[in-house]
């Protein structure tokens, strides 16, 4: 009997949802794939077992998330900070928009991207943006002479 | 014997020891420091070893997987924080010998207990690896596939937390690896029309973005979660021959099971110091004592994560089979270098085989000097604001993307997985069966597919060549061993 009251475990939910709607798409897709030739197997029945077990152990997941009881988890003794990753997902995007579109050459994307992700992890503290400055200049700079010119390594 | 003596030889050659004492040097620096791990610095200096020759690049590798494994115990002797996931034991009776005024002896047990796991753990990788590997060298495809299958089937059997999890993430892995191009036929498969997605999902930009980037969004959620330091000095890090005499056996014991269980594929030091630190609190005669600040919880907890790194290493060299999350990043650095990990390996390039085996044992005498040196050093290293570090990692991650492919997409591609990543760990599913899966299942399915061509599409010869079904059966048992232990768990 599911209680309707309960605390839902929606990270397990959504991994479940998440695994279920792989598993359909490659079971939908492995349907075009051409038949064995050389051995009976053939590029498409890997992904159809794959995806059947992996459907049926996400179902698994649903219905434990639903009927088990789940322990409570222990408060933490600090607050998480989930709008500073999102706001560090955003810049990193940013950052990568920058490099695909090529607004800016690799050490000065890097250089700003640097500058702005170690402003925004100290919250904008004054005393602290000098060092994300020179940090930035270091990691800009540094890194593309160090991977171009001593490790010859090309950089987006 | 001649190779082994020709490797030693090398490594005391300039360059190959710089290479060693560098890795030894980053990975206790960087195991030391909560956030970062072994998995972290070698995903990360992957891509730097494209243009080393292979061995010292193999040598480099090495040699901070030996380190990272034995700098973690000062963070979770000195902040209660494990600096990688193997130290998580010796917290129990570092943290609480520490805080009770004696931080330097806690540390040089644990130092002392990492240098004779990792010594004896050395013996068996040196004598048993050879003979394994001329046994190996006979299997056929239907022997390699079912070895493959007890792998997979003990990652998922001893991943942290849930099992069905645990099975779902090494799905997942699997999933992804069947992206791009069929490995047995060389046709497309599962690129929905994408372009990009031809080449398949590349190791590097998924093994940082699972491992590494995953790790620094978490990090970031993390950030002000307070740390406990302790101020002391570290006076007496130095065992006496008394304190030898009373913990011989255990370091004797600890050193086996760490290195039985590092062989067993996929399951690596975590599971190695658990296993050691109940074992040694089970035969304790002061039982109650374990938790409160005991040297031998120390000393069974770091012996067996050290030792279990030689033992891992076993399976990697000689069968290709990785027998933890970091050996499957050694076994990519074997690919990318254009090596076929196995049992092949002992005979096309014994050179390669013979620098790891020779740099784990150097790496560790290294690791013992380096320590009971510079720990103290260490300690004030990783109280750095982890603030300054994560652009650094991210940037150092899109290089390391980047650079298999030279495409901007693979570079995306790390970040998605980075979230995936991090919403797994929230949903309490631990990405090392996802890695794994990744690696082993093209092997498994090449080799599958390769023996139905040899035995004229029969799946018969799983079941009647002796050695193949005797994996089989390992295989099944492992799949079943944690229901059993549950309803026994239940009984009692």
């Amino acid at each position: 009997m599911i209680e309707l009251d309960k605390k839902l475990p929606i990270g397990d939910l959504i991994f479940a949802i998440f695994m279920i709607v792989l598993g359909i798409s490659y079971v939908i897709a492995s349907f075009s794939l051409p038949p064995p030739a050389l051995e009976p197997v053939g590029p498409a029945a890997f992904p159809q077992w794959v995806s059947v077990i992996q459907i049926v152990l996400a179902l698994i997941i649903i219905w434990r998330a639903l009927t088990v009881e789940q322990p409570t988890a222990k408060p933490e003794n600090y607050r998480k900070r989930y709008d500073l990753a999102l706001a560090a997902i955003l810049l990193i995007i940013a950052y990568f928009g920058v490099l695909q579109f090529e607004w800016l050459s690799f050490q000065w994307a890097t250089a700003g991207f640097v500058f702005f992700l170690t402003a925004l992890l100290f919250d904008w503290k004054p005393r602290k943006l000098p060092i994300a400055f020179v940090l930035a200049l270091i990691l800009g700079i540094g890194l593309k002479f160090t991977f171009t010119e001593i490790l010859y390594l090309d950089l987006p | 014997m001649e190779h082994l003596i020709t490797s030693f030889g090398n490594l005391f050659t300039p360059l190959p020891f710089i290479f060693l004492l560098t890795g030894v040097v980053v990975g206790v620096v960087v195991g030391a420091i909560p956030g970062l791990s072994g998995g972290m610095v070698i995903a990360l200096t992957l891509p730097l070893t494209f243009l080393m020759d292979s061995t010292n690049a193999l040598i480099l590798l090495v040699s901070m997987y030996v380190g990272s494994t034995s700098g973690g115990l000062i963070s979770a002797t000195l902040m209660r924080m494990p600096g990688t996931p193997a130290a998580m034991m010796t917290i129990l009776d570092g943290f609480p010998m520490a805080k009770a005024g004696k931080p330097g002896r806690a540390l040089g047990f644990g130092i002392f207990a990492s240098f004779i796991g990792g010594l004896v753990s050395w013996v068996f990788l040196a004598t048993l690896s050879p003979p394994l590997a001329e046994i190996a060298v006979r299997f056929g495809p239907y022997e390699i596939f079912s070895m493959t299958l007890v792998a997979l089937m003990l990652i998922s059997a001893v991943s942290a937390g849930s099992m069905i999890k645990g099975l779902l993430s090494g799905m997942l892995g699997i999933s992804v690896s069947m992206v791009g191009v069929d490995p047995a036929s060389g046709g497309l498969r599962l690129t929905f029309d994408f372009i990009e997605l031809e080449a398949g999902f590349r190791l590097l930009p998924v093994i940082l973005g699972m491992l590494v980037m995953s790790q620094v969004i978490a990090d970031i959620v993390n950030i002000a979660q307070p740390i406990e330091r302790l101020q002391t000095s570290f006076r007496s890090m130095f065992m006496s021959f008394d304190d030898l005499k009373k913990l011989w056996f255990n370091l004797l014991r600890s050193s086996l099971i760490g290195t039985w269980i590092g062989v067993l594929p996929g399951i690596g030091g975590t599971t190695a110091a658990i296993a050691s630190y109940t074992t040694a609190k089970n035969f304790s005669k002061n039982p109650e004592k374990f938790g409160t600040g005991t040297e031998d919880g120390i000393v069974a907890a770091e012996t067996a994560n050290n030792a279990a790194v030689n033992g891992a290493l076993v399976p990697l060299i000689t069968l290709g089979i990785p027998g933890s999350v970091i050996d499957v990043l050694l076994l990519g650095a074997l690919i990318i270098h254009n090596l076929t990990p196995g049992p092949l390996l002992f005979q096309q390039s014994p050179e390669i085989v013979y620098g790891i085996i020779a740099a784990a044992l150097i790496a560790n005498i290294v690791m013992f000097v380096f320590m009971l040196a510079a720990t103290p050093l260490i300690s004030k290293l990783m109280y750095v604001n982890r603030a300054y570090l994560m652009p650094a990692i991210i940037v150092f991650c899109v290089i390391g993307a980047f650079s298999q492919g030279n495409r901007l997409f693979d570079v995306w591609v790390m970040l998605g997985f980075g979230i995936v990543g991090y919403l797994m760990q929230t949903a309490k599913v631990s990405t090392g069966p996802f890695v794994i899966g990744y690696i082993l299942a093209p092997i498994a399915e090449v080799q599958l597919r390769s023996g139905l061509m040899l035995y004229d599409e029969s799946y018969l010869p799983l079941i009647t060549r002796p050695v193949s079904l005797a994996f089989i059966i390992i295989a099944f048992l492992t799949m079943l061993w944690p229901f059993f232990t549950k309803s026994k768990s239940r009984q009692k």
